[in-house]
């Protein structure tokens, strides 16, 4: 080897591997003990990768009816979740964008704020008003929760998204006699597309990857564990099957990051469609 | 009419974030083993409590220890990759993917995967000590390895943010600065403490601050890894005020703790915020 090619395995490739492969191992490992036979995952010392591959712990956690009920619970929870956010961003980050009203600013700044804040810090009375209005232990009390968090972030995108529309087209439809209501249902609304999925998406990951609320307002009702709960309780159990349990958490995961990514694709397209208009 | 389109915006912040510590304002000063109108009020009882020691002491230290460990684990291993990742690997697409996969993945599956991984009898990390030749290790149900173990996965969790971000803005850095700095005969750490370092102070005082509040508030993790234990050893605020809240029903002892918490966040940020800001006029 060259003294050149020395010096790149030397400072580059060496650090590299030596960071890199501890940061991607966990993720093969995840692979690799949710596609292993039950009796494999529990090899003593584990073998290095699936010696008969088995799709069989995919299988349970569809069939499972704890994990499959989950599934189902979590799906309800984060769609109905991204479906109202997307509708409250909607109105919020147009009045935003468009229209002069008191408290504009300071409702604007509100937004970005509630970012900060720690969900931990609210629980005790969440907790404790969902439970006196008898909504403890109800999807509804989780999706209102969740449409909380997800809306300052959805509406902020929003209104960011409706700036880059040009007012001219929308005025443009008034002229010809549209209401205000009229153009933005045919002017708007058709050109936020973009805007509109990215931001039901990231709501919907939000929501799908949600756990300290979940457990609070769900945990001891078995029909509402979103699919992180069911998780953690599997943990708890005596004896943990890790070849199913990490096919849950293989499930759990592929949602989140191929909306995740979708969203982040729109969002591409959208700051391209800003910058060609400026 | 532009107020009318706001209000179900405003009406969800107020009903979630307003509302809410207003009532723990009230709850905290009730005794409130389960609240109730006939509830007796103690007043500041409750937070002279929490300093009176037991509990709330010593997970503020674990939190503490848990905040400081993982920022500094992210922040040097993100920026250092980011750094040697500027030259241009081969399959980066791929190697993004996965990284963002990393870090948008629910904590809870995190949790699972290194809980597995840590595990004593079959996890593949005492594999591999047995492999070496050294001494197996029940690194989650020991009390002096368990918390390391949660600040260690928590830096897997956040370094792929934070490489992410800062090589981000490492791509905007002119490349005729190197090449003048080569020029010069600088030196690779000279190169990156007088050209590198200036150039992503912003992008690093961001990523700690998000960091931070991420870290401070996290909760599915060492949920899903250990659930505080073994003892107290890995409970950091927020699961205490989950366990003495909704597991014990002390809702009186978890609400203050819960203003307490929120005050030191919304202090630690403050002056995160101002130092940053100082510092940027110097330069």
């Amino acid at each position: 080897m060259t003294r050149n090619a020395l010096r790149a395995v030397g400072s580059f490739y060496l650090p590299v591997a030596i960071i890199g492969l501890p940061m991607l191992f966990p993720l093969y490992w995840l692979l690799a003990t949710a596609l292993k036979t039950p009796g494999e995952a529990f090899a003593i010392p584990p073998t290095w990768y699936p010696h008969d591959a088995t799709i069989a712990g995919f299988r349970s956690v569809f069939s499972d009816g704890v994990f499959a009920q989950a599934i189902r619970t979590s799906l309800l929870v984060a769609g109905a979740t991204a479906v109202f956010s997307v509708l409250v961003a909607l109105c919020g980050g147009y009045a935003l964008a468009r229209l002069v009203f008191p408290l504009r600013r300071t409702g604007a700044t509100t937004l970005l704020f509630t970012q900060l804040f720690p969900a931990a810090a609210i629980l005790i009375p969440l907790y404790l008003f969902w439970s006196r209005v008898g909504l403890h232990s109800s999807r509804t009390a989780l999706i209102i929760t969740y449409l909380a968090q997800a809306v300052p972030v959805a509406t902020w995108l929003m209104k960011s998204y409706i700036e880059t529309i040009p007012i001219e087209m929308e005025q443009q439809a008034w002229i010809d006699g549209a209401s205000r209501f009229r153009a933005f249902l045919h002017v708007v609304l058709p050109l936020a597309g973009p805007a509109v999925g990215a931001t039901g998406m990231l709501a919907f990951v939000g929501a799908w990857n949600e756990f300290v609320f979940a457990l609070t307002l769900t945990g001891t009702d078995p029909r509402m564990k979103t699919l992180p709960v069911a998780m953690v309780d599997f943990i708890g159990q005596h004896g943990i099957e890790w070849d199913r349990l990490m096919a849950a958490a293989v499930v759990a995961t592929v949602p989140a990051v191929v909306l995740f990514f979708a969203a982040q694709r729109f969002f591409v397209q959208g700051l391209t469609a800003g910058a060609v208009k400026a | 009419m532009g107020l009318l389109l706001f209000t179900p915006a405003l009406a969800v912040i107020a009903l979630l974030f307003i509302l809410p510590v207003a009532y723990e304002i009230v709850i905290s000063l009730y005794r409130s083993r389960v609240y109730e109108a006939s509830d007796p009020f103690v007043g500041w009882e409750n937070y002279r409590r929490l300093l009176r020691g037991g509990d709330f002491p010593e997970s503020l230290g674990n939190t503490l220890w848990w905040t400081v460990g993982s920022l500094i684990g992210q922040g040097l291993i993100g920026v250092f990759l980011a750094v040697l990742l500027m030259r241009n690997l081969p399959g980066r697409g791929a190697i993004r993917t996965l990284l963002l996969s990393t870090w948008i993945m629910p904590g809870v599956v995190v949790g699972a995967i290194w809980r597995w991984m840590f595990d004593p009898i079959a996890g593949v990390l005492n594999a591999l000590l047995a492999g070496v030749g050294l001494p197996e290790c029940d690194f989650l149900g020991r009390v002096d390895t368990a918390l390391a173990s949660c600040i260690a996965t928590n830096i897997w969790r956040g370094v792929p943010f934070w490489l992410l971000m800062v090589s981000a803005r490492l791509q905007a850095v002119p490349q005729e600065f190197y090449d003048a700095a080569a020029v010069d005969g600088a030196s690779g750490w000279r190169r990156f403490a007088h050209i590198t370092l200036p150039q992503i102070r912003n992008i690093v005082l961001l990523c700690a601050m998000l960091s931070f509040i991420w870290t401070f508030n996290a909760f599915d993790l060492i949920y899903a890894l250990t659930r505080g234990g073994p003892d107290i050893a890995t409970t950091t605020i927020p699961m205490l005020i989950y366990e003495s809240g909704i597991r014990n029903g002390h809702f009186g002892e978890a609400a203050a703790m819960s203003i307490v918490f929120l005050v030191l966040m919304a202090a630690a940020i403050a002056v995160f915020v101002r130092t940053s800001l100082s510092r940027q006029e110097e330069v």
